[in-house]
């Protein structure tokens, strides 16, 4: 049999096992559907619904009811207290009193206190000209000034700022499937080494096939999860309108995909290497923390581009470092032109860097897989697998 | 022809394997005994390839054992090792799949040895529901689903109830009339005397005895006699010449005779004492050798 043939059987066992497991359906599911919720929610809160302030006035201050126009709702009260009443109830957000005063309950919303202050200064004006013997009819027009224009010189700009949020989520999305996979490998291996499985099995076949069937099994599964889930986000975002082009998800999504294999190359393997290590399956958490953490770090550079810091050098320095580069370089390129050089030396470095761990990795899982006894030593597995 | 030859093996500062070296021939049952730590697993596991020896070889057919002859040996560990949610039908195709049977080929199999060997299960049932001695049967079909060419077995009787014994001794006979060589290790000595064609007794990681169970008697020198009388007085052997009472049970003693001691002799002292039942030498048991064998370990 060769080398394929035996990898192609442990991957295919990891498959099914997967495929036929409860808990992995039920997570594909729960996460579709907190995606597709959080797009609907986002959407929601966008559009602000109903969200006209209802405001109070007191006596002269009824003027200000035209110059606010659809911006409040205007009730009018009898006198300073029983508008404060109001606000105290919960009637209006905020009550504009005879002394030129504004009451609220506790804060003053920034947009309505920016409408009140207008309409405010447009009815003094209108006033001081009255005084100076202006016609009212004129007074509108003069009061009127047409409102600075902006003009956007990136016309992709909101494209931009789509893909960079697409790119963002996608890598948050991917970090969670890698996280969840990261740990069923490593509590399989563990529960192989547990059960001495392992012992039937490396009567049959090399160590680095286990590991080599367990990576492209579980990626194969990791695969079918993340299309599920990609097909219920795009899907949803695109139907609650989150993007203007939908081309653009779907070419973000494409080069996510393909920084996302070797990046779960990486990781997959580190975590296969860390269940080797211990003797009970209880034990993994111990173990897992360290590339769980470094997994973490992958995270600050997305968390940086989507939060608008788009020329930190962080984010650049993480684009290029193996182990960061998938999270981090899709989300670039979804913002910015990365010169050709760098993308070629990530992409470099990472499968480099794969080529070192898995050559060093097997070395580790091979020796950790038959050392028992609570947590093995790197420095001990290396050395078992010496022996 | 399975042969260890001079294989060596240390942990640290501790010398598991001295130069063992043993043979098993096509279609023989070779019994591997010895105490625990003594060796056995840790020679079973070279064979296996799950651990590499510091010298020495394992040879089959005359070569050195690469992976591709390991895939057709079938092991069972001493420690029991399978997948506790899968099904034993579906772990069985995976092992077998592992060593190149066609997956319809090893579902066919597994249906045959699992009703064979009488596993009880449900069609849904994982591993884990079922009993130990099933989970064991499971076990064993798992080492012979892909009609190995060797059998290497580390305790594969132990936990079994008597009926499940005989049915995996069936077994075993039935792949030795095949040709297969099987090693197998154990400490149910009636077993070993009763199924092997030879037996290997390992001490301190090296052979201390091998042989035949005849030869292995033989050698063990055969210097005790079994002596019934009736109307005799309890301790009349106290008083005949040159032998010791090893063992005396009602109105049977065991006496051990020293050298240059005709039976002849024993024989008329006894019949002067009493009515004679029973004169005859006892051949020592498989499990008397074997203590002789392991006593004066080194540790």
């Amino acid at each position: 049999m060769g080398n394929a043939a035996l990898i192609k059987v442990v991957a295919a066992r990891e498959i099914t096992q997967q495929m036929r497991s409860k808990a992995f359906w039920v997570s594909v599911a729960v996460t579709a559907l907190m995606l597709a919720l959080s797009f609907g929610a986002t959407t929601l809160f966008q559009g602000g619904g109903d969200g006209r302030s209802k405001v109070g006035v007191v006596g002269k201050q009824a003027a200000l009811t035209p110059a606010l126009g659809d911006r409040a709702e205007v009730s009018r009260y009898e006198n300073d207290e029983t508008a404060r009443q109001a606000v105290r109830d919960g009637e209006i957000d905020a009550a504009v009193l005879a002394g030129d005063r504004i009451a609220v309950l506790r804060e003053l919303p920034e947009d309505l206190g920016r409408a009140l202050q207008e309409a405010h200064r447009a009815v003094g004006q209108a006033g001081q000209l009255a005084g100076h013997g202006v016609p009212a009819k004129d007074v509108p027009g003069l009061l009127t000034v047409e409102p600075l224009k902006v003009s956007t010189l990136d016309p992709d700009a909101d494209r931009v700022q789509q893909r960079t949020i697409a790119a963002g989520t996608g890598v948050f999305l991917l970090f969670m499937l890698m996280l969840v996979s990261g740990l069923a490998v490593a509590q399989g291996v563990a529960e192989e080494k547990a059960s001495r499985i392992v012992e039937v099995l490396l009567a049959k076949v090399r160590p680095w096939h286990l590991l080599a069937g367990k990576i492209t099994g579980l990626g194969a599964a990791a695969l079918v999860q993340m299309l599920v889930l990609a097909t219920a986000t795009l899907s949803a975002a695109i139907g609650f309108g989150v993007f203007e082009t939908p081309s653009d998800a779907l070419g973000t999504g494409a080069n996510l995909l393909l920084w996302f294999i070797p990046g779960y190359l990486l990781f997959i393997t580190l975590y296969a290497v860390a269940g080797s290590l211990v003797s009970r399956p209880e034990d993994v958490n111990h173990v897992v923390g360290p590339v769980n953490a470094l997994q973490m770090v992958g995270l600050i550079g997305p968390v940086l581009a989507v939060s608008g810091s788009t020329d930190s050098a962080t984010l650049r320095i993480l684009s290029m470092v193996p182990g960061t580069s998938w999270a981090s370089m899709p989300v670039r390129m979804a913002y910015e032109d990365v010169a050709w050089w760098e993308i070629g030396a990530a992409f470099g470095l990472m499968a480099l860097a794969i080529a070192v761990l898995i050559r060093v990795g097997s070395r580790i899982y091979t020796g950790g897989l038959l050392q028992y006894g609570g947590i093995v030593k790197v420095k001990d597995a290396l050395a078992g697998a010496r022996q | 022809m399975l042969e260890f030859d001079r294989v060596a093996k240390s942990f640290g500062d501790k010398h598991v394997l001295r130069e063992l070296s043993l043979v098993v021939k096509p279609g023989e049952l070779y019994g591997f005994c010895g105490a625990n730590g003594a060796g056995k697993t840790t020679a079973m596991r070279i064979a296996l390839g799950v651990l590499t020896a510091d010298a020495g070889d394992v040879r089959w057919q005359g070569r050195p054992v690469d992976a591709d002859s390991r895939r057709r040996f079938g092991y069972m560990p001493e420690e029991r090792g399978l997948y506790a949610k899968m099904t034993p039908r579906d772990q069985l195709v995976f092992f077998a799949g592992l060593s190149g049977v066609a997956p319809a080929t090893a579902r066919r199999r597994a249906d045959e040895w699992i009703e064979r060997l009488g596993v009880v299960l449900g069609p849904k049932d994982t591993l884990e529901k079922l009993s130990l001695g099933n989970q064991q049967k499971v076990q064993l079909i798992a080492s012979l689903i892909h009609d190995p060419d060797v059998l290497v077995l580390d305790e594969p009787f132990s936990g079994l109830d008597p009926v499940a014994v005989d049915a995996m001794a069936d077994v075993l006979l039935e792949f030795a009339r095949k040709g297969v060589p099987t090693l197998f290790s154990s400490h149910q000595l009636d077993l070993v005397e009763r199924l092997c064609d030879r037996v290997g007794i390992i001490r301190d990681g090296a052979l201390v005895a091998e042989g035949t169970v005849d030869q292995l008697r033989r050698s063990a020198g055969s210097g005790q006699l079994e002596i019934a009388l009736s109307g005799a007085p309890d301790d009349w052997a106290a008083s005949v010449p040159g032998v010791r009472v090893v063992a005396a049970t009602g109105a049977k003693v065991t006496l051990e005779v020293e050298d240059g001691v005709p039976a002849q002799r024993i024989l008329a002292a006894a019949q002067s004492m009493g009515r004679l039942e029973h004169f005859g030498r006892r051949d020592p048991a498989l499990a008397d050798i074997f203590r002789e064998s392991v006593a004066g370990s080194a540790r």
